[in-house]
């Protein structure tokens, strides 16, 4: 036994050196690598730990609430049920095909989902439905309960959008919908993420700061499957601030009412301080149809509209004023001398300048005609003859002081500012030298002078005034939830043109008897109560021909447009109205009753919220 | 060198270096002090058992479960001490085909966890056979080379016995599929060839032989899950939510202990679940994130201690059987703590290899007891002849 013993104690097996350093290099190789995480890059892991076990999320603030001048809710919100998709909680292979069934099962467009799967990049959760039914949210939370913690839709209470009075001044409302990629490029909107509700056009747009609020964070512990474990930290949401309006909705209505089917749109400002009391734009469209996603038929059927009814007409869309602007003619030719008002003019249906004929409305002449009655009776060959001697310059500098050919500075988004013509305007734009022709199209509202019809407004309340021109002004006031009032508008007086108070009463005797004696133009508005006072318009869409067809014998679009200018009471002003129906004919006979009919409502509503009511803040 | 040699007063006739030292039983040489020290590892595994699984009722069952089944497994080493080993000499081939039988049952009755047959259910337990086989396999080997003695180093013409005896286990796990197990097989085997001494034409061609099975292993052994672990060994961030994940947690947790840990109980990994497996193949992740550096160099030591000492045995022994298969079940110890831990820190691919006394598993635990259990057995006979 001895001799096996020392025998095998020569064989390779005792060669203990080798196996012990093997032993030491592997433990050596294992500590070091220990303390190379732990000691080195302990701190940098730690980080990133404590990064990976904490999700920050975002609260959502309530928007602010909007109302009319009297208290009436004009936007505010509900809470939705919307359906999100966690890629993040499935495999890469089963997302695609879970999502495709997901859709086909809860009604959800395929292709936008695909969408957002493919820029949320499979980390993060993506909306794919907004305001669910109930039906569909009881089908989905029984999905949720049968197929356990990790199914991956969700659904988040979050609130959208709605406006009471439906149809009623939505384009001065705006409406909200999923921010797009233009304006997530913004640095203003540099807190949003895709999918987030955004103001878009009208005062949502405009006052979006105020209305959106703050978002709240809150940093919460989770677990590996993004289950809450505690919250950590929270911040909470502040809910935007809420807007009282100048705008009074039931004046609207009655506007919205009196505009009835045709394509068109209603300005009413106070000329006291340019507050806007009613604005609409017809035909108009529901703003809470932006709320969901919107199907591509629907959105057709939008633009292909030939009312084009998301177009914002008293804003966005410009025309010839027309006769409405003689007034401006009339001021400048007063101003700079060139018109006596005694003088006369004789009206034979037209007038032959060079070697065109420039005719008047009347086919057979108004005779002889001075500034008043030129008013009345809207006389084209009258103001050919003072604008040409009045000159285009001068009537364009007191057309611009009047607010025409720049933006009036309105709180809604997307004015645009039209043309007030002058010479060097041609040359710089048209690159044409001035005809003296042009001047006399200009003199009547015509040829390339391009407004609004809330420039009109503007300019008749300036008139109506004594000659003040004040920013229009739809906000009123911004308050805070708790009713703490954070900023208050006071009337901001543009210009004030210096205008001979004489000639601005020659002007304004002048719009009175258009309305109030038996052959004026614009008899139609007249009001037994008040004496009104306004100019007809009836703007060319196609010049007037030798041969005079009626309205219903043209096409719609060749139809001329009706303008209707004026204010109330004529002595002591405190409503301008502006009335414009495209493609309806005559301003007298079509836009002055309209507005008449806002002006008897507003007098009547005066008269029922007797005594006057102030601004209340809710 | 055993940390604790128990003196006798026998007169010593044989030798020098046994003098004085002559027991009369197997007690008698009783090591102490390494049991002392594989307790404490035992019961450290446990504590930090309890730390991975808390929080989660079904795995705080698992935790119960295993307590008991250490229990259970004491009384098991009792006889499994008392049995001299030299016993497992005329039986190892025995022994060998039957757990190797067993490794072909679970393809016919046994049932598949996570799409791999490892599983036999023996009166309502499962176990893993794959975990016996080691033993057994090093017992084979051992008998082998003692019946063959070669005091130059082995030739390869007396290679090609163990090498079949080696791919019967090996094969039959590769394709449960248990990459992992399978490799600490061949490890186990190599480690065995290295100590009992081969021509250096012989290992200079079963590296070549190597070299060649590598990448056939690769492209039609290994299943696509496997072959993403081995390259996010290279690069953890590859596909941090998939194949990737397990690692990147891992190194987190690690990484978070710093030089002291969090604390017993206080690892935010393990209470958030973010560590996956971390009651089996990321035991040591946990520990590190809770006892930091010091507590994971703690436990290397006593790893560290545990194999030098096994290795000592191995130097020691009585016999060529007691030598070989000292070495090999210290081997088996090396393997599993240096790939469990190596995982751990991003060393090694993730092959779902255990840390011994620390992971969940019944037949881990049974067999890496054992292991101890025979390497005593073996210790404490070195001074008994008969």
């Amino acid at each position: 036994m001895l001799e096996e013993m020392t025998d095998f104690s020569e064989t390779p097996e005792s060669r203990p050196k080798l196996y012990y350093s093997v032993l030491i290099i592997a433990f050596v190789i294992l500590a070091a690598k220990l303390w190379y995480l732990q000691i080195i890059q302990g701190a940098e892991l730690q980080e990133k730990s404590k990064r990976q076990a904490v999700r920050e999320y975002r609260i959502p603030a309530a928007r602010g609430i909007i109302y009319d001048r009297y208290g009436a809710i004009l936007a505010e919100n509900r809470p939705s049920f919307n359906l999100f998709f966690h890629p993040e909680w499935l495999e890469k292979e089963e997302r695609m095909d879970f999502l495709k069934k997901a859709c086909v099962e809860f009604e959800v467009d395929y292709n936008v989902a695909k969408r957002r799967m493919a820029s949320s990049e499979g980390k993060r959760p993506f909306k794919i439905a907004t305001d669910i039914s109930r039906a569909m949210l009881a089908k989905i939370e029984t999905r949720n309960m049968t197929y356990g913690p990790r199914y991956p839709l969700e659904i988040q209470v979050e609130s959208i959008r709605v406006y009471p009075k439906k149809e009623l001044a939505a384009h001065m409302l705006g409406y909200c919908a999923e921010i797009d990629r233009k304006r997530l490029k913004l640095p203003k909107y540099e807190d949003y993420l895709p999918g987030d509700l955004v103001g878009k056009t009208g005062i949502e747009e405009a006052y979006e700061e105020y209305l959106a609020g703050q978002l709240g964070r809150k940093k919460v512990e989770v677990n590996a499957r993004n289950a809450p474990i505690k919250t950590l930290e929270i911040e909470q949401a502040r809910a935007g601030m809420n807007l009282i309006l100048n705008v009074d909705m039931k004046l609207t209505k009655a506007a919205a009412r009196a505009m009835g089917q045709r394509a068109g749109a209603v300005v009413a400002l106070d000329p006291r301080d340019g507050s806007v009391l009613a604005v609409h734009s017809s035909p108009s469209f529901s703003p809470e149809m932006f709320s969901h996603p919107i199907s591509n038929e629907v959105w057709q059927g939008l633009i292909d509209n030939k009312m084009h009814p998301l177009s914002n007409k008293y804003l966005q869309n410009l025309y010839p004023p027309g006769s409405t602007f003689k007034v401006i003619t009339a001021l400048a030719g007063l101003e700079s001398g060139v018109i006596k008002p005694k003088a006369t003019e004789y009206c034979s249906g037209s007038w032959k300048f060079g070697r065109r004929l420039f005719r008047c409305h009347a086919k057979k002449g108004h005779g002889f005609m001075n500034l008043h009655l030129g008013i009345v009776k809207s006389c084209d060959v009258y103001f050919y003859k003072m604008g040409f001697e009045t000159g285009i310059d001068v009537i364009s500098e007191y057309g611009k002081a009047f607010g025409f050919g720049r933006k009036t500075g309105i709180d809604i988004v997307g004015e645009k500012a039209g043309v007030m013509p002058n010479k060097e305007w041609k040359i710089e734009t048209l690159k044409e030298r001035w005809l003296p022709g042009d001047t006399l199209n200009a003199a009547i509202g015509q040829g390339y002078v391009q407004v609004s019809p809330m420039q009109v407004a503007v300019a008749y309340a300036a008139v109506a005034n004594g000659g003040k021109v004040f920013q229009p002004q739809v906000v009123h006031q911004i308050s805070r939830p708790g009713g703490e009032i954070v900023r208050d508008w006071s009337p901001e007086l543009l210009r004030e043109p210096n205008i001979n108070p004489a000639n601005l009463k020659l002007i304004i005797d002048a719009l009175a008897d258009v309305v109030n004696t038996p052959g004026g133009t614009g008899t139609k508005a007249k009001l037994s109560s008040v004496k009104v006072a306004g100019k007809t318009g009836t703007s060319q869409v196609r010049g007037i021909r030798a041969v005079r067809l009626h309205w219903s014998q043209m096409k719609y679009e060749h139809r001329d447009h009706a303008w209707f200018a004026c204010f109330a009471p004529a002595e002591n002003p405190e409503i301008a109205v502006v009335v414009l129906a495209e493609h309806s004919g005559h301003g007298g006979t079509v836009a002055a009753p309209i507005a008449g009919s806002v002006l008897k409502s507003y007098f009547r509503l005066k008269k029922q919220r007797r005594p006057v009511k102030t601004l209340t803040s809710p | 060198m055993p940390l604790f040699r128990r003196r006798t007063y026998e007169s010593n006739v044989f030798d020098r270096r046994y003098q004085g030292r002559v027991n009369r039983s197997a007690g008698a040489g009783f090591d102490w002090a390494m049991t002392f020290i594989i307790t404490t590892l035992i019961v450290m595994g446990i504590l930090n058992l309890y730390s991975a699984v808390h929080g989660s009722p079904v795995k705080e069952a698992m935790f119960y479960s295993q307590v008991q089944w250490i229990v259970i497994c004491a009384v098991l080493m009792i006889p499994l001490f008392l049995i001299n080993y030299q016993f497992y000499e005329s039986s190892a081939y025995w022994l060998f085909g039957v757990t190797c039988f067993f490794l072909i049952v679970p393809f016919f009755f046994g049932y598949a966890a996570k799409g791999a047959y490892r599983w036999i259910s023996i009166a309502g337990l499962s176990f893993q056979p794959s975990e016996l086989t080691k033993i057994t396999l090093v017992m084979c080997l051992s008998r082998y080379f003692v019946q063959k003695p070669s005091s130059e180093g082995y030739e390869l013409n007396k290679l090609g016995a163990p090498v079949l005896l080696v791919l019967v286990p090996f094969l039959l796990i590769i394709i449960e599929p248990d990459l992992g197990t399978a490799m600490l097989h061949m490890l186990v085997f190599g480690s065995i060839c290295a100590f009992v001494g081969i021509k250096r034409r012989s290992v200079l061609l079963m590296t070549i032989l190597t070299v060649v099975l590598l990448p056939l292993t690769w492209f039609f052994a290994l299943k696509d899950y496997q072959r993403e672990r081995v390259l996010t060994l290279i690069d953890p961030e590859r596909d941090p939510l998939g194949a990737g994940y397990h690692i990147r947690q891992s190194l987190l947790a690690v990484g978070s202990g710093k030089i002291f840990g969090k604390g017993y109980l206080q690892g935010t990994h393990t209470k958030l679940q973010f560590l996956p497996e971390q009651h089996t193949d990321f035991v040591f992740s946990v520990l590190a994130e809770e006892w930091g550096f010091v507590g994971g160099i703690v436990v290397l030591a006593l790893f560290f201690i545990v194999i030098a000492w096994g290795f000592s045995v191995a130097a020691n022994s009585k016999d060529r059987f007691g030598s070989i298969m000292a070495f090999g079940l210290s081997s088996i110890l090396f393997w599993h703590v240096f790939i469990n831990v190596g995982m751990a820190l991003n060393i090694m691919p993730v092959v779902g290899v255990i840390l011994p006394f620390f992971s969940y598993g019944r037949t881990s635990i049974i067999t890496m007891m054992m292991v101890v259990t025979l390497l005593m057995n073996i210790n404490s006979r070195r001074y008994m002849f008969d």
